[in-house]
């Protein structure tokens, strides 16, 4: 290796180190917030004072109230506890089924295989924001749409991964000395394949935090995500959009809010994704 | 935004009615001369008016339509006999000069304006009128309100007599309706459905193009029997439901009006740019009757009594509005009060109504516009501090309308209005409408109504309102949560504009100072 090239080396690697210290700076703080909204909120979230609607931010109300005069800061706090767990599920929800369905598809093959690609493929063939609003469509909006809509769509992505790295370690001499061994394929899958194939779905996964993210606040933005009064950030900003010129700052808030959590979790996903040498 | 579906009178009333025709005495009759724009200055002729409106156009064919959108658009085509007056108390000449009954009130006869033509240059005949009573009775929406008119006769080219199946004082409100426009006999010789697409009628306007989402363009009708009138040379009617987009237009001067704009949008707007109506549209709080948990007419009651009435008007009404005084709206000739008061806050007396056995939860069903939103949110704030939990379910607004009309809900909004200068407008859309589609046994209302159609003198038919308010109230099967007035937003610019309480105008008298 060249001087360049371990100079280029050691840059990408302290590039990587950054974003992901960063990522997991901004993240954990946003983790701290859902933990700790209880306590850090300085009014109940849900308390309407419609007397006060529509102030802008001052002491009492250092984010402003919205249009039924409840606590902006608040509702922003508390929507942490409530945004955080479901971009988590309707991401890992996926990932597991996506990652059972890839294993079975890449250690088995055969028909098993061609059963999981060609319902893959069809799921692939439609735009994929427009089958999830259609499931949320017909299921109803609320929490539970969401996550079956999202688990329904997203696991195709995981089981194409999966799939591809569970054939190339299928391949391996180790894998091949367990089943000559006498291993049953559980225990090979459990001990030898998952291990070496997960880290490309983890480094994956981070990356699909932000697109979950986003994606229910948009779900809720339509009106198909969580409801009112729930002060989920999405629906607030929905909520927000008649008094867009009164008091920009029920849509510029948590506007911001998603925003900065989406920046700190691509930076982690990019660091994980750099740490890994793969892109 | 509320959604006039056809009133059905059924045979109840019928039977009521003959029954009170003895009681029916005297003369009604209207000769009024046609209302003078209300601008100031001297009305200047030309020029389009662009309006916004927000809700889609639903086509000319009559029977069809039932959204304020598509009664103003169709009034402006195929002329009715009779208009509203803007008091929305009373009722002007359209294409009939003058009306009378006889003295049992089971003959109406009608003079029509000598010289009305069609857009075509034909004259309006006794005849069109008669083939346009036919047209109207044959609808499978509105034909059950015009059913009174047992015969349609011509008695000679310009009068017109309408023989009743029974006594019916308030018919004359009905036939203001855009669904009782007047169209050429055998629809000048075209096909219906030809003649539906692009209408020839008495109207002030012509049909230059049109379609449900898009832009409607309407041209003054050179052959219009007003002297002077129309003022515009063109009106273009384009569809946005986003209050920010009107908002932006109308200040932009790319929207002249924008009608029946949100209370949230008209909050936002200069002052100068917002018509208020009297308070007349009533939003209500629908209570399934049929639903266990909200039978028993205490726990409707009880929650009428949780209500905050004042945090309705403030928060998702603006302030333009008042607390409800009535399940009737307000503001339309011959409202009456209740005898006793209305539903106002109180909480104590809610939870005592309540007892032990009220219902622990409750589903409430609302469209996801700007102020249903916020009410329900205010309703479940509200039911919460009396015990009674509230899950909010929203959805768009034919889906939410689909809901509770097929009453498959527990608690759901709506919003109701007359169309017509007569408190017994709505009042027969809640009896017609199997009490609201709250499940209510509509009888006493039919009955109280009845009594009312079969009379002219104004204390039995004042005395026959505040029955129906009693039962109401009694029964609490929908709850008033306000008295909205109909916001209309408007440039400076544009003048003459005689706005109804329900929100409508005709456009014939509108002009524009620049």
């Amino acid at each position: 290796m060249t001087a360049v090239a371990v100079s280029q080396s050691r840059a990408r690697r302290d590039g990587s180190r950054t974003k992901i210290t960063v990522g997991l700076s901004i993240t954990g703080l946003y983790v701290l917030v859902a933990l700790l909204a209880p306590w850090l909120r300085p009014a109940d979230p849900l308390a309407q004072d419609v007397a006060n609607a529509l102030a802008p931010p001052s002491g009492g109300h250092w984010l402003g109230t919205d249009e039924l005069g409840r606590d902006v800061l608040s509702r922003i706090l508390t929507g942490a506890s409530i945004d955080l767990p479901i971009a988590l599920a309707v991401t890992l929800l996926p990932c597991l089924l996506g990652t059972a369905l890839g294993v079975v598809a890449g250690y088995f093959g055969g028909w098993a295989d061609a059963v999981v690609m060609r319902v893959s493929d069809l799921l692939q063939a439609f735009p994929m924001y427009i089958l999830m609003i259609v499931l949320v469509f017909g299921l109803g909006p609320g929490t539970s749409s969401l996550l079956i809509s999202f688990t329904a769509v997203g696991w195709v992505v995981y089981a194409r991964l999966v799939r591809g790295e569970v054939a190339r370690v299928r391949s391996a001499e180790y894998v091949a000395a367990a089943v000559t061994g006498g291993l049953r394929a559980p225990r090979i899958i459990a001990l030898h394949v998952l291990p070496n194939t997960l880290r490309q779905t983890f480094v994956y996964l981070t990356s699909d935090l932000v697109f979950a993210v986003t994606a229910l606040a948009a779900f809720s933005f339509l009106g198909f995500g969580v409801q009112q009064p729930t002060p989920e950030w999405g629906a607030m900003i929905a909520a927000a959009q008649p008094y867009l010129d009164a008091a920009p700052w029920l849509t510029v808030v948590p506007g911001l809010v998603i925003a900065v959590l989406a920046f700190g979790l691509a930076l982690l996903g990019d660091g994980l994704q750099d740490g890994t040498g793969r892109r | 935004m509320p959604r006039r579906l056809p009133v059905r009178r059924d045979r109840a009333h019928l039977r009521i009615a003959v029954a009170t025709a003895l009681l029916a005495t005297g003369l009604t009759a209207c000769s009024s001369a046609p209302a003078e724009n209300s601008g100031s200055g001297n009305p200047v002729a030309g020029g389009t008016l662009n309006v916004m409106r927000a809700n889609p156009f639903e086509g000319f064919e009559l029977d069809k339509q039932t959204l304020n959108s598509s009664f103003q658009i169709s009034d402006a085509v195929l002329e009715p006999l009779i208009r509203a007056g803007a008091d929305g108390k009373t009722l002007e000449p359209g294409l009939a000069a003058s009306w009378s009954y006889n003295a049992g009130n089971t003959v109406l006869t009608l003079k029509l304006q000598p010289d009305a033509v069609f857009s075509d240059g034909t004259p309006v005949t006794a005849e069109d009128v008669v083939f346009s009573a036919e047209t109207w009775k044959s609808g499978s929406n509105y034909g059950a309100t015009y059913a009174v008119i047992a015969k349609a006769k011509a008695v000679d080219e310009h009068t017109v007599e309408f023989r009743l199946a029974y006594p019916d004082t308030a018919l004359p409100a009905f036939l203001s309706w855009s669904s009782a426009g007047v169209v050429p006999d055998d629809f000048g010789g075209k096909p219906a459905k030809e003649f539906w697409q692009k209408p020839v009628g008495a109207g002030a306007f012509t049909v230059e193009k049109w379609s449900a989402n898009g832009e409607v363009v309407l041209k003054k009708n050179p052959r219009y029997w007003r002297d002077g009138l129309p003022h515009l040379d063109q009106v273009v009617s384009t569809f946005a439901a986003d209050p920010n987009t009107i908002g932006l237009r109308l200040r932009s001067g790319q929207a002249d009006m924008a009608d029946e704009i949100w209370a949230v949008t008209a909050s936002t707007l200069p002052k100068e740019y917002v018509k208020s109506q009297p308070e007349h549209l009533t939003p209500v709080l629908l209570m399934n009757t049929e639903d266990p948990a909200l039978a028993d007419p205490k726990v409707r009651q009880a929650i009428g009594y949780a209500l905050d009435y004042s945090a309705l008007v403030t928060s998702a009404y603006k302030g333009f509005g008042t607390v409800p005084s009535g399940a009737l709206p307000t503001n339309s000739k011959n409202w009456a009060a209740p005898s006793k008061p209305y539903f106002a806050h109180d909480p104590a007396k809610a939870k005592s109504l309540l007892g032990t056995a009220g219902p622990a939860k409750l589903t409430l069903h609302y469209a996801n516009d700007p102020s249903s939103g916020l009410v329900a949110q205010i309703v479940q704030r509200n039911l919460g501090a009396v015990g009674v939990t509230v899950e909010l379910q929203s959805g768009d607004a034919s889906s939410t309308f689909a809901t509770v009309s097929g009453g498959d809900y527990q608690l759901g909004m709506f919003s109701y209005n007359a169309i017509s200068p007569d408190v017994s407008d709505p009042a027969w859309y809640v009896a017609g409408t199997r009490s609201m589609f709250t499940g209510l046994n509509p009888d006493p209302l039919v009955a109280a109504l009845g009594d009312y159609a079969g009379t002219d003198d104004v204390k039995a038919k004042a005395a026959a309102v505040t029955r129906v308010q009693d039962i109401l109230f009694e029964q609490a099967p929908f709850l008033a949560l306000a008295h909205v007035s109909a916001l209309e937003g408007q440039r400076t610019v544009v003048k003459g504009a005689e706005i109804t309480p329900w929100g409508t105008y005709y456009l014939d008298t509108v002009w524009k100072s620049e």
